[in-house]
């Protein structure tokens, strides 16, 4: 299976799934002009993955900021994740934030609490 | 001297700038745009709000949840037609706040209304769930996704992040519209 | 009626875009030009049009931005304190309307106002040797660039510039300096 690698841009963020490794990243910002448009080929690339996942699975999330319809493909991804671990193969998901960014923070315990995916929350490093 | 139709055509705007800047400077008003809401313009409004900020020498917390605050309120006044939306900032000593403007129909006034003014009623932990429920597509709380062409979430949303009341004004245009305006406040002191 | 509205109805009726009011820096400015760039390429507007709106904006917020620095921000008079000032940017049928407005001290007016008469009687031609004379030192003298800035405008614009000074007390009148481009691309 080919990775997934999608560049950043100044409104939608950098995707990078690779099957080989078994890491996947989600980061920037993420406000697009048709975010289910976005999304989709995420979705349809999980749905794919979630065939023969690795056994172990880490996901980062390091975004800046994303509007409500983000929230909600977000979530999405997050389910199909949920999904794979379920199924017995350990998906690992990291949701860093910015310390002062106490809204990303939640977002990140919201997630947790709809969620039965292990997410550890971690304080991103000021570069 | 008679004018020229040109000197007629300058004159509006042109008079009315002094008013406008000591009624923004009044008002504390940073900027306003009307017009389409799309997100490349979302993210030029924040970059310009953050070079204003870093002047301010604002505290980065403070600054991260107006950008939130920003993103998400921009979001209200997407998908207006006619007219465009109003977006302004405003900077005072103790709060900033974020306003969206845009036309509604008239017959939802009363729903967008009834909304909010429960919104402001809600316990944090009440505007959480009733957010996680709306997140995940459910209809329950009897809040449909959209009222009156708003996203219910976005308002939600708002209402979490700015830790404080909504603010909200509604205007009478005609028959079939009103004009619907949504002040979010961030206070320096709280949050 | 509430505030938002207000504004609201004025930016309908003045068919404005944007208006900012606060410090000008120099970031400030190259954010504004941003937006206004991507707000010009976004609407799908000719591509000469395009570039003299954002050469003219580029010209007047400059202006505005070197203009500033003549003002003692602490004098006790200045009706604001500091370097704040107004831009404001609409779009009409015809024309692009850039306006950009601060304090002045009122023993300038006089001068600025013969300059800017001076700029709009001139024709094409006498607004380059004005350029040039101005560039050379001979013209408008002492106050340095100050008056390349208006020239300058006046030429990017090829219309004549609007103005208008609001006394606010006995130092110190509001300024208001509107340049137009026109959306008639040129043949």
């Amino acid at each position: 299976m080919e990775a997934l690698r999608i560049e950043s841009t100044h409104k939608t963020p950098r995707v990078i799934l690779d099957p080989e490794n078994g890491i996947f990243e989600f980061s920037g910002r993420s406000i697009p002009e048709d975010s289910v448009g976005f999304y989709t080929p995420i979705f349809a690339w999980l749905e794919e993955y979630s065939k023969q996942p690795l056994p172990v699975t880490h996901v980062r999330f390091d975004l800046e900021y994303f509007n409500t319809s983000s929230s909600k493909n977000i979530l999405e991804v997050l389910k199909r994740l949920e999904a794979i671990h379920a199924a017995g193969h350990e998906v690992r998901v990291t949701w860093y934030y910015d310390e002062d960014d106490e809204d990303m923070e939640e977002t990140g315990q919201d997630y947790q609490a709809l969620l039965n995916l292990p997410i550890e929350l971690s304080v991103k490093v000021q570069s | 001297m008679v004018a020229t139709e040109s000197e007629l055509l300058h004159e509006p705007a042109l008079s009315y700038a002094y008013p406008l800047y000591r009624n923004m400077l009044d008002n504390s008003v940073v900027f306003i745009y009307n017009g389409p809401i799309t997100p490349d313009l979302i993210v030029d409004v924040l970059n310009l709000v953050e070079y204003r900020l870093e002047d301010s020498r604002e505290d980065r917390r403070i600054s991260k949840k107006l950008f939130n605050i920003m993103v998400e309120s921009f979001t209200i006044g997407d998908d207006v037609e006619r007219g465009g939306a109003v977006l302004l900032v405003r900077q005072l000593p103790y709060l900033y706040a974020v306003s969206v403007g845009r036309r509604v129909r008239g017959d939802s006034v009363y729903a967008i209304k009834s909304f909010i003014d429960w919104v402001n009623t809600c316990s944090s932990e009440e505007l959480r769930d009733a957010y996680h429920h709306l997140l995940q597509g459910k209809a329950t709380h009897s809040i449909p996704p959209h009222i009156g062409g708003v996203p219910s979430i976005s308002i939600l949303d708002l209402a979490r992040k700015s830790h404080d009341f909504l603010h909200y004004n509604f205007e009478y245009l005609d028959d079939f519209e009103s004009f619907f305006s949504l002040e979010a406040r961030i206070r320096k002191n709280n949050s | 009626m509430s505030m938002t509205y207000s504004y609201y109805k004025n930016m309908q009726l003045n068919n404005i875009i944007f208006v900012y009011q606060g410090e000008v820096t120099a970031d400030l400015v190259s954010s504004i030009l941003q937006m206004v760039e991507n707000k010009l390429e976004g609407e799908g507007e000719d591509r000469k049009v395009k570039k003299r709106v954002f050469n003219v904006m580029v010209e007047c917020l400059q202006n505005v931005y070197h203009h500033l620095d003549a003002l003692p921000p602490t004098d006790p008079s200045n009706p604001v304190r500091d370097k704040t000032a107004l831009l404001m940017i609409g779009r009409e049928e015809k024309d692009y309307y850039i306006i950009t407005g601060n304090h002045v001290l009122n023993d300038r007016i006089p001068e600025l106002k013969s300059r800017l008469d001076r700029i709009n009687r001139a024709t094409k031609e006498e607004l380059k040797q004005l350029y040039q004379e101005v560039l050379t030192g001979t013209g408008f003298s002492e106050k340095g660039t100050a008056g390349l800035g208006m020239i300058d405008i006046a030429r990017k614009s090829g219309q004549r510039l609007g103005y208008d000074f609001h006394p606010v007390n006995d130092r110190y009148s509001f300024f208001s300096l509107e340049a137009r481009v026109s959306r008639i691309p040129e043949k």
